[in-house]
């Protein structure tokens, strides 16, 4: 390859990318509120809403998993009728918790979407929470299973 | 377990327990896949900056808390059908007995002994024989005494009534066993307590999967067990035959199995090998960690450069110590398979991203250098499909890169189809030659690789919905090429159209060998690309002939790429000729021209 090739290939990657570049880019806006959010608060909004809608199926699924348990009743001489309990009684919580997981995330996608988050900064300050409150907890978690 | 529990124990009960998990598995998947395939995909679209960013990553990690609502409940429900299909068998033998001492007349006590009445002839003395009461034996020896005893007895109850005690004694025995061998496996399966998925879940999954599947061997055995050696229409059927009982142990029991089951349908396969990589992943995670302690990091890493001709210690220079760049070598290499498994995961979390089909997952295996088949868009669903076979050092390592042609290959036919939908496949489904020197050069690893080459593109035809079949195309590369004409050669190739890319000989001597067609196989070779001349001398066909030579019979497609590794460079003419084969507008190739057959006279 010749070297003005060479040069002008890189150019028009430069350019291409400078272009990339400014579809990413955020705008200053004077008011002060602004960022990505003002022009897709609808995107949000739908976002959260489908977030949302999560929990229905989540709570469908649940009542099954409940009705599944009216059967077994006090099966006082089996061990492994015991062992279901503990099981159902650490799923109830466990996907109770998934539920709520969902309902945090929808509600702040909303609140992005329906302007109660001016700016991507306040959205990324929730987020943040959110991944805080989430977070792994080694020295109860995972492992503490009783294995 | 004593009488009045196993009596009272409805198995029933068990699976409609089960049926419950099941649900909730069930949904975990739908939620999941509604995660990644259409919310994420949306916000990947139309919202940008860190903030979408950050939103995407906290919907991604709900994503996993579903994938392992769906892993565990899926076992906790078979564990439970396995326990209702075993202690349900030990029910059926008690009841029997049961039965049988009722109508003997023979009265069943609570501990499960039996007590007999008087009866039979009466001896010298006019006396009936007493009557008594008998416990069962399950022991062997014990056992025989007791029944050597009772055929004594010439009360004939006592005989009839040992039989049954022994009975009820041996379900007794099988439903205890069965007990309490679920009870614990049962237990490992509780839910974590915190809600972040972590590579430690993901082991424990695994070990999870592992112990149930120990324990739930009889119900296993006990389904209708996948074809061996079937066709894939055979598998189809197998799967379609059963229960979605059924299907849920098996995918819970023996994902890898049947992720790797040609002719099953795309989305299955791809349910199954996912919970294989998220595994795996937790497990080689793990693996690494160890590996990390046991060869801590030498320090230091820089020495001062030592100038080789005057022994000059240079101090402002430092270069790495040969221990550190050896002990970076073999970290690397025991990070290798992680490499693959995170470039995987990497193609799933870009879906949506400019435009990029969801993915399926249709092979994944982590054995010998791994193996890995991954599409884009699902080929069930696809009016033109695409397969691509790589070359020589393709390894679940480096799978990325392969994977990257295959997302190009994509864009480019996608654009082409007139909105027809395409998949495009990255098939590493063979052991390929490490060294393009030590290994390439010899032919076995093609033709091991064939047949399950062949099987693959037979199942897809199978798993295929709707009244006409896809448009075909096998894309191969290198040794790749090796491969799909010794598949050609030694068997029915399932496809409409293939395409040679840097082919050092596939076997064949003719492009009417390739079992398509006429005129529908398509050859690159571009400037600088010395593989083909090089590997005639060991892969060509008769007379050393390769695609690349007018005799073998091949369109021969221009390329403005250069070299060995170019072929599938973005906006290339070389990509966009296969696009269009790809996509069925083979009028549209741009074609070299004929060679001049006076060339060698001027």
């Amino acid at each position: 390859m010749a070297w003005e090739e060479w040069e002008q290939l890189k150019t028009a990657a430069a350019e291409r990318s400078s272009a990339r570049m400014q579809l990413n880019h955020v705008p200053m806006d004077p008011g002060g509120s602004g960022g990505q959010l003002v022009s897709n608060r609808r995107d949000w909004a739908k976002a959260g809403e489908d977030v949302g809608s999560l929990r229905e199926d989540i709570s469908k699924a649940f009542g099954k998993l409940t009705d599944g348990q009216k059967g077994l009743g006090e099966d006082s001489g089996c061990v492994t009728a015991a062992a279901q309990k503990e099981v159902y009684g650490s799923w109830e919580t466990y996907v109770k918790n998934v539920s709520a997981r969902c309902g945090k995330l929808s509600g702040l996608l909303e609140k992005a979407g329906n302007e109660q988050l001016k700016t991507d900064e306040a959205v990324e300050v929730e987020l943040g929470n959110l991944a805080v409150e989430y977070a792994d907890t080694p020295a109860v978690g995972g492992q503490d299973k009783g294995r | 377990m004593d009488l009045a529990t196993l009596k009272a124990l409805k198995p029933t009960e068990y699976s409609e327990a089960a049926d419950g998990y099941r649900t909730t598995s069930d949904m975990a998947s739908a939620a999941k896949d509604r995660i990644e395939n259409q919310i994420a995909v949306a916000m990947r679209n139309s919202l940008k900056g860190e903030a979408a960013t950050a939103a995407v990553k906290q919907l991604t990690e709900l994503g996993k808390n579903f994938h392992y609502i769906q892993v565990e409940c899926g076992l906790v429900s078979t564990a439970l059908e396995a326990f209702s299909y075993e202690v349900g068998a030990a029910k059926s033998k008690l009841d029997a007995a049961l039965d049988g001492a009722a109508a003997a007349k023979l009265a069943v006590n609570s501990d499960g002994s039996i007590t007999y009445p008087p009866g039979g002839q009466k001896d010298q003395d006019g006396k009936v024989p007493d009557g008594g009461t008998v416990s069962g034996l399950t022991d062997g020896t014990a056992s025989a005494v007791g029944r050597q005893a009772a055929n004594f007895d010439p009360n004939p109850h006592h005989r009839l009534a040992q039989d049954y005690a022994d009975q009820i004694a041996g379900a007794l025995k099988e439903a205890t066993e069965a007990d309490e061998k679920w009870a614990p496996k049962l237990r490992a399966l509780k839910a974590d307590d915190d809600l972040t998925v972590s590579d430690k879940d993901w082991a424990d999954a695994s070990s999870d999967t592992k112990g149930v599947t120990e324990a739930g061997k009889k119900y296993l055995d006990s389904l209708p067990q996948p074809p061996k050696n079937g066709s894939t229409k055979d598998n189809a059927e197998w799967w379609k035959g059963l229960t979605a009982e059924e299907q849920a142990a098996w995918i819970s029991m023996r994902p890898d199995s049947v992720g790797a089951i040609d002719g099953l349908p795309a989305t299955v396969r791809d349910e199954a090998n996912r919970t294989v990589l998220a595994e795996a992943h937790g497990v080689a995670q793990g693996e690494y960690a160890t590996w990390l302690k046991q060869h801590p990091e030498p320090s230091p890493r820089y020495q001062p450069y030592i100038d080789p001709f005057t022994g000059t210690i240079m101090k402002s220079i430092s270069v790495e110590t040969q221990e550190w760049k050896d002990w970076e070598e073999s970290r690397k290499s025991a990070h290798k398979s992680l490499d693959g498994m995170d470039a995987i995961q990497k193609r799933f979390d870009a879906t949506g991203t400019n435009g990029l089909p969801d993915a399926y997952l249709l092979g994944f295996s982590t054995e010998g250098d791994g193996r890995a088949i991954v599409a884009n868009g699902n080929p069930d669903t696809a009016d033109h499909t695409a397969v691509y076979v790589p070359g020589t050092t393709a390894e679940l390592g480096n799978i990325e890169g392969n994977m990257n042609r295959m997302a190009n290959v994509w864009h480019t036919a996608n654009d082409e189809a007139d909105g027809k939908a395409v998949s495009t496949i990255t098939w590493l489904g063979y052991d390929a030659p490490d060294s393009v020197v030590k290994d390439a050069p010899f032919e076995h690893y093609a033709y091991d690789g064939a047949p399950a080459f062949r099987n693959f593109m037979d199942g897809l035809d199978t798993s295929h919905s709707g009244d006409s079949p896809a448009h075909t195309t096998v894309i191969a590369h290198s040794y790749g090429t090796t491969l799909v004409g010794a598949a050609a050669e030694t068997g029915h190739l399932n496809a409409d159209d293939v395409v040679f890319a840097g082919s050092p000989g596939v076997k064949v001597s003719g492009a009417d060998e390739m079992d398509v067609p006429k005129g529908h196989v398509w050859n690159e070779e571009a400037d600088g690309d010395v593989v083909p001349d090089l590997g005639r001398w060991g892969h060509g066909g008769d007379r050393f002939v390769i695609p690349s030579d007018p005799e073998f019979g091949a369109n021969q497609m221009t390329t403005d790429t250069e070299g060995h590794s170019g072929y599938w460079d973005e906006n290339s003419k070389s990509l966009r000729n296969q696009a269009l084969v790809v996509v069925g507008k083979s009028d549209d190739v741009a074609l070299k021209p004929p060679p001049d057959p006076y060339s060698h006279m001027r």
